[in-house]
């Protein structure tokens, strides 16, 4: 009996990894996009009206790799935001944000773009 | 940022999980007063310290919900005190929660410390709590009034059933106390044959109204953690279901260690109990409801 409920316990850890309460849609530019120069822009869009907190850039051109906060324009909440950030020009950009859901939940995910050009 | 994020949601399910067997123990011990006045008050005098400490711990645990969700939007420690964040945490669903539960709470204070208003405030105080689940997260869903009501009627029946154990196993250790907690247990399991069908249907079609379906079920991964759900709550059945037919009989006829064999079966319930917590704690703060 004590051997299945921590079994059981541990399974339901196990299953912890997995956990996300993303919401988005669609970015510009989308996943894994390849650009022939930088975006003016970065756009998230939601299914449901969602509250932007964090935005994270990565940038990562050959073994040089830095990451910068992006600033959030507005804490409303939105269906979609557009937000500038400063570009590093050519590499690989990860994008890792963080909102709050219309319920209340905790919202985050990631997306990434090439910029091949200048 | 994925070590952090485990460490938030973690934080995150981690408060939730105490806020649930806290105030879980605090409005069921108190209801089990007003639902089995035969119980005595020797009992209810003895728990009163629990209860007392009970909802205290869950009123910690629900301000600190608050922090941690602060820290989580920002996925920086300094977010959780951070007076901005902290305000925009309780904006929404999870403020009107915090705000109904903290009501809740101080209700079933009262209730546990002046005896005149004990009835209507652990009544108030009762339901108040269980409704502040529904208002946020995945019951805030559509059709909200339809999932908001199955979710507080669940949860006020998982309360009391969940905080009439502390009191029975009190009962069996009074002297002499062993056919008095069998005909206390006996009215409990009576009382228990018609509210767990009920719960357990309240939580099956919240399950399927969110879910949209079978399926998810085993295809999503909040699927597989309720099957996980699912199998603990099959496993508190049968060990009530044991209680109901072996245990409490033995301990009415005053059995040889019937006494010590309930209170063992009482302690395996609880801690089936707590892992039920702690699934739905994953569930509700870290999980994905699959889009049907």
């Amino acid at each position: 009996m004590k051997k299945s409920i921590v079994a059981l316990a541990a399974l339901l850890l196990a299953a912890t990894p997995a956990l996300s309460h993303s919401e988005m849609n669609m970015t510009e530019p989308a996943d894994g996009a390849t650009l022939d120069a930088v975006p003016e822009t970065i756009q998230l869009k939601f299914t449901a009206p969602a509250r932007v907190m964090k935005v994270e850039m990565m940038h990562t051109n050959g073994a040089a790799s830095h990451t910068r906060a992006i600033e959030i324009p507005t804490f409303a909440m939105v269906d979609a935001i557009s937000l500038t950030p400063e570009f590093m020009g050519a590499g690989r950009y990860e994008v890792n944000w963080r909102a709050l859901g219309e319920d209340g939940h905790v919202m985050t995910g990631s997306f990434s773009f090439t910029v091949e050009g200048e | 940022m994925g070590d952090v994020f485990m460490i938030w949601s973690l934080l995150a399910a981690a408060s939730k999980l105490i806020i649930y067997v806290a105030s879980f123990l605090a409005v069921g011990t108190l209801l089990f007063r007003l639902g089995l006045p035969r119980a005595g008050d020797e009992v209810a005098d003895a728990l009163r310290p629990l209860a007392i400490a009970a909802t205290l711990i869950a009123i910690a645990a629900t301000l600190f919900r608050v922090l941690v969700q602060a820290g989580r939007l920002m996925d920086d420690w300094g977010g959780m005190v951070d007076p901005n964040i902290v305000m925009i945490s309780l904006q929404g669903p999870l403020g009107e929660s915090t705000y109904v539960r903290l009501g809740g709470l101080a209700l079933i204070l009262l209730a546990a410390l002046f005896r005149p208003v004990r009835a209507p405030a652990t009544l108030f105080g009762a339901i108040m709590v269980a409704a502040s689940f529904a208002l946020t997260g995945h019951a805030t869903r559509e059709p909200q009034w339809l999932l908001g009501g199955l979710i507080t009627f669940h949860l006020l029946a998982v309360a009391y059933w969940f905080g009439a154990l502390a009191p029975l196993y009190r009962l069996t250790l009074f002297d002499g106390g062993a056919s008095h907690a069998a005909e206390i247990a006996d009215r409990f399991g009576r009382q228990a044959s018609i509210i767990v069908p009920m719960l357990i249907l309240a939580g099956g079609t919240f399950a399927y109204v969110l879910l949209g379906g079978i399926e998810p079920l085993w295809a999503s991964d909040y699927g597989r953690v309720l099957i996980g759900k699912l199998v603990l709550v099959s496993i508190v059945l049968g060990i009530a279901a044991l209680n109901k037919w072996r245990f409490v009989p033995a301990l009415a006829v005053d059995a040889e260690r019937a006494a010590p064999r309930f209170r063992r079966s009482l302690r395996y319930e609880t801690m089936a109990f707590l892992l039920i917590f702690t699934a739905t704690a994953l569930l509700t703060t870290s999980f994905t409801v699959p889009v049907s």
